[in-house]
């Protein structure tokens, strides 16, 4: 469209927006004066701002919250790196995304190493978000499956909620097939331990619905794990 | 982590002229961040390129309704090529989330002149996606 052509729409646009409802046809059949692709076009704008209601008046704000909870070390927590959370000292930032940062600590009584996933700051202090990251730890402790991601410990601390998992090395299998096509034995494999995870009796029972495959790859172990926690690890 | 943060952040010799400019920038730093956040995880989505089905789509804990951040940055391109000023509007209003007032200010516009601006610029964005999306079905 010609910038012209726009100027003309932009002006009996405005001076249509000013009048009342009713008002509107009579001004435009008069303004346009038989130019219909004019009067046509003025029309379907109006009928697009009676349409549009609330669209774009608000910044996009948990969009940009998860942009800013996946810039690594900056999601509110300071660098946590160093510290002690209970028994565990954290050792590095292994991986972050929209719900959460993982960090590999270490368990100092058990001498071993775990991962600690963290909520976002601006989670924590959300009452609905802090329910729904306990009630997934909740959920996958209550599973034993070999082919399933063990949680050790849930716990806050300074107001932030984490759960302690087994570390696992390797990459999630969505990394892995976004990096390479997988040769059809490989996918067979990833797909009958998943397949083996998902009917475990104890899987079932608990939220069956709820998981997605997102398992690791560790020495040819497999593990499920609730999409929450779906972090490359090492 | 993203490109285009990076570019405009590490930008070397910016000359912060005045508040306007500040916001400017940021307004079009936060639509760059935006707009490759939605394509990476619309990229995500689709699993590099495999069919995808999430069994987990009920987890968002936002209630906000989603715009296609895609589809409104084209438009707002188009826009821009047409009314550079509306698309300015639009990007300190949404993207920086200014209030029509300090949009005003900012631009050294009247805030009737924003608010009227705005309206327009809504009604001609709105009516883009939708009609996108619709001849898509």
């Amino acid at each position: 469209m010609k910038p012209s052509r726009w100027q003309q729409i932009d002006e009996l646009l405005d001076r249509a927006i000013e009048l009342r409802v009713e008002e509107r046809q009579e001004f435009l059949d008069s303004a346009c004066e038989g130019d219909d692709d004019l009067k046509r076009e003025v029309e379907s704008l109006l009928k697009a701002l009676d349409k549009s209601g609330t669209f774009i008046d608000k910044p996009p704000a948990s969009k940009i919250g998860e942009i800013f909870s996946e810039m690594p070390g900056s999601s509110g927590h300071g660098s946590i790196i160093g510290n002690k959370l209970g028994n565990y000292q954290v050792v590095s930032l292994i991986g972050s995304g929209g719900m959460g940062e993982v960090y590999l600590a270490k368990d100092l009584i058990l001498d071993r190493n775990v991962a600690i996933k963290m909520l976002p700051q601006h989670l924590s202090a959300n009452p609905e978000a802090l329910f729904r990251f306990e009630r997934e730890a909740k959920a996958v402790a209550a599973l034993s499956h070999q082919n399933i991601l063990s949680i050790h410990n849930f716990g806050s601390q300074d107001g932030l909620a984490y759960a302690v998992m087994e570390f696992l090395e390797g990459e999630t299998l969505r990394s892995r097939i976004s990096r390479a096509p997988l040769a059809w034995r490989e996918s067979l494999k990833i797909g009958a331990a998943v397949a083996d995870g998902l009917s475990s009796r104890s899987f079932e029972r608990h939220h069956s619905s709820r998981y997605q495959t997102g398992e690791y790859f560790s020495d040819l172990r497999r593990k499920l794990e609730d999409s929450r926690f779906r972090y490359c690890q090492g | 982590m993203n490109e285009a943060y990076l570019r405009l952040v590490r930008q070397q010799g910016v000359d912060w002229k005045n508040r306007a400019h500040f916001f400017a920038i940021s307004a079009q730093i936060m639509r760059h961040l935006l707009v490759d956040h939605a394509r990476s995880h619309n990229y995500a989505k689709r699993g590099g390129g495999a069919i995808q089905i999430s069994l987990n789509e009920g987890l968002a804990v936002s209630k906000e309704k989603s715009i296609d951040l895609l589809a409104l940055d084209e438009a707002l391109s188009r826009l821009e090529k047409m009314d550079e000023r509306k698309n300015r509007i639009v990007e300190l209003r949404y993207f920086a989330g200014l209030s029509s007032e300090e949009t005003a200010e900012v631009l050294g516009i009247s805030e009737i002149t924003v608010k009227r601006e705005w309206l327009k610029a809504k009604a001609w964005l709105f009516r883009e996606i939708t009609s996108e999306s619709e001849s898509e079905v």
